[in-house]
């Protein structure tokens, strides 16, 4: 199973991302804070389930934005530990590009959220984030678990 | 000077034995000496010949005037071109026909006399050779023009046309004309309307007539070529009871010749000539066109092979093409049914997020499975109605009138208990008791000029409005028979355009905060700054509350 691909099990599938090496972010194991998560999803709905199920994964949803420019924005204000994306977003940034804006000031771990999985946006995703792992809406709590462990467990 | 040759006299054996006629004439232009050549040449016999007038014998009447001019201007010594030259003239045989010749006429000066020695040379078998070489070579020509014609022609009827003109230029006839077969059986001879002559204005009644007659094979000159095959020739019309055009009165048509113009052994079209004279058969002329005849048919074999080519290669043409484009008009179904499931996989997706995200959220807020199942149906089915309305909009932008009739048509009309949606929100588990009438029509009042919201932002307004209405009809306006809803809308102007709308509703008093505040607030506050990307504001009135939200018209 390589790092990118959807996954509907449990478990650790996926393996750390490179960028994530290089800036600090919170330790479960030596420090008890939460992860801060920034989620960017434009259906609120989503959103919300989203954050709830981050809640039950001992995470803190430190912003919630439904667009690109939003999202770039958040992330170089928040320093979050994590960015939720969603690909398909209001305006005219998508999530993909979104990425490749906030990794250039702010890398930080992302998980791609989309219900788009066509060769195409799967090639632009590894383009600008070959590690990141991709879940296929809608995501359970399992799935989006080894996701976050995935990205967040620093790599043997 | 009658008597045989002699031996001893060379001059004399000399005439005699000429190969031409060789005739002595004195001053007088009597005959003096009359050789046997000139006997088998003239049919004069010596005797009959010898002491006459030569002129008498051999010079034809309408030119014996000039002869005798030349011979009396030649005999004053005057200048003549009858002397010491050959010439070409026609001479006249003892019965009256006319033959070609060379004459030479010598002078001779003795003893104060003049004497003549006239040489005839008959010039018939070089000037038929002439005539035939002649013809040959005309005939040669009107072939090659015949088969040019008909190689280069642009239509079948040009060509025939054309073949036509060129083959009555070599009959020399003055008028021809073509019949054609019908496609159809049995056959039947029509005339094609095509004529050539250099008389055709002058046979305006054979004309008619042979426009307006038809023959079957067998019948008149064109039905029996069609029969046999073969040229035919009629000498006198007048004379044939198988001719009833030609026969008819005033036609002024002597003879008929007609052949076969044949594709392979088809017969594709009948020429006939016609001359205003009788004339006997004339068999090289019929060898000439029907060879010609032979030629044209295989230029048009050649020229329907080619015409047969050339339209299965059109046709091999049109069908790749057509071939091309159904391949091509495939390939795009395919890719645009590629895309349509792609994006028919995209929605289902993301619906089941949504889906997904309204029962965890409805879970957290029902207190118990039968409220959760309330509120989530009625969310379930205010996101179909916003769904059926845009797919009826074929996904484009959707005026916001048009959802806001959509989502509040049910509650403005009169209605019973079971018919109304389900509520919302986090209020008390929904009655089963029976109906009961409620409201009158225009409880829901609706205003505001046209504006469009995109796919994403009528389905944010869509569960808005769900929200408001739904908590309108159990804790607010909606509840009580005196209760009315306001909803207006406007668009501020500027570059920066807003969408104002108002939700208010009057006429129900005691609504206080905390009995408001649940999950649907919480959705409409969400909605309308997550995905509509505006605020909203929410008051209190005496007379009950007012939503005022604010978004950007454009997205």
């Amino acid at each position: 199973m390589t790092s990118t691909t959807m996954q509907e099990s449990s478990g650790r599938p996926f393996r750390k991302q490179s960028s994530t090496a290089q800036r600090p972010r919170s330790n479960p194991t030596t420090r008890p804070a939460k992860l801060r998560v920034l989620v960017v999803e434009d259906e609120i709905f989503v959103a919300w389930h989203l954050e709830a199920t981050l809640r039950e994964l001992n995470c803190t949803v430190c912003g919630m934005v439904p667009d690109g420019q939003s999202a770039i924005d958040k992330a170089r204000k928040l320093h979050a530990d994590l960015i939720l994306m969603d690909i398909n977003l209001q305006g005219e940034i998508d999530g993909i590009e979104a990425v490749r804006r906030i990794q250039e000031t702010q890398p930080a771990p992302v998980i791609f959220i989309t219900a788009y999985s066509d060769p195409t946006t799967l090639s632009r995703i590894r383009k600008i984030a070959p590690d990141a792992p991709v879940l296929a809406k809608p995501v359970s709590l399992n799935v989006l678990r080894a996701a976050v462990s995935s990205v967040m467990t620093p790599s043997a | 000077m009658n008597s045989s040759p002699e031996p001893s006299d060379p001059i004399r054996l000399f005439l005699e034995t000429s190969l031409d006629a060789v005739v002595v004439m004195d001053a007088r232009g009597l005959v003096t000496h009359w050789t046997q050549r000139s006997t088998h040449l003239f049919h004069w016999s010596q005797d009959e010949a010898l002491g006459r007038p030569l002129a008498e014998l051999v010079v034809p009447l309408r030119q014996r005037r000039i002869y005798a001019t030349g011979l009396q201007r030649f005999l004053r010594g005057g200048a003549t071109n009858l002397m010491n030259r050959r010439i070409e003239v026609t001479a006249t045989q003892k019965s009256g026909a006319e033959l070609p010749v060379e004459l030479t006429i010598s002078p001779l000066r003795r003893n104060d006399e003049w004497t003549f020695i006239v040489t005839l040379r008959d010039l018939s078998d070089r000037k038929r050779d002439e005539q035939f070489r002649a013809q040959q070579a005309h005939k040669a020509e009107i072939l090659h023009r015949v088969i040019s014609f008909a190689g280069e022609s642009h239509s079948f009827d040009e060509a025939l046309r054309l073949s036509l003109a060129s083959m009555q230029e070599l009959a020399g006839w003055p008028l021809g004309h073509i019949y054609l077969p019908t496609e159809s059986q049995p056959v039947v001879l029509m005339p094609s309307g095509i004529w050539h002559g250099s008389k055709v204005a002058e046979y305006g009644t054979f004309r008619e007539l042979t426009e307006a007659t038809y023959f079957s094979p067998g019948e008149g000159l064109p039905g029996r070529v069609w029969n046999s095959g073969r040229p035919e020739w009629i000498a006198d019309v007048h004379a044939n009871p198988n001719g009833p055009r030609a026969r008819a009165a005033g036609t002024g048509i002597g003879a008929a010749f007609s052949l076969p113009i044949k594709v392979g052994a088809r017969i594709i079209a009948i020429f006939e000539f016609f001359n205003d004279k009788t004339a006997s058969p004339d068999y090289d002329l019929m060898l000439a066109l029907q060879s010609i005849g032979a030629q044209v048919g295989r230029v048009f074999e050649r020229r329907r092979a080619e015409e047969a080519l050339r339209e299965q290669a059109k046709a091999l043409a049109e069908t790749n093409e057509r071939l091309e484009k159904e391949l091509e008009e495939r390939h795009r179904v395919e890719e645009h049914q590629h895309l349509l499931l792609a994006e028919l996989n995209h929605r289902v997706k993301n619906m089941l997020a949504v889906v997904s995200g309204i029962a965890a959220q409805t879970a957290r807020t029902s207190r118990s499975i039968a409220v959760f199942n309330s509120n989530f149906m009625a969310r379930l089915s205010a996101l179909g109605r916003a769904h059926t309305l845009l797919t009826e909009g074929n996904w484009r932008a959707m005026p916001l009138a048009r959802i806001a009739s959509d989502l509040l048509g049910p509650y403005a009309h009169p209605q019973t208990v079971e018919d109304q949606p389900p509520p919302a929100g986090d209020g008390p588990e929904p009655s089963a008791e029976g109906s009961e009438p409620i409201h009158p029509p225009d409880q829901i009042v609706m205003s505001g000029p046209p504006v469009l919201l995109p796919p994403k932002a009528a389905l944010a307004m869509s569960m808005i409005f769900h929200e408001l209405v739904t908590n309108a009809a159990k804790y607010g306006a909606l509840s009580v028979p005196t209760g009315r809803i306001f909803v207006e809308w406007s668009v501020s102007p500027g570059p920066e355009r807003l969408v104002r709308l108002t939700w208010r509703e009057t006429g129900v008093s005691g609504l206080v905060r905390s009995r408001r505040m649940g999950f649907g607030t919480k959705m409409i506050e969400a909605s309308a700054k997550h995905e509509l990307g505006g605020n909203v504001d929410v008051r209190y009135t005496p007379e009950g509350i007012a939503y005022s939200l604010e978004f950007p018209a454009t997205f």
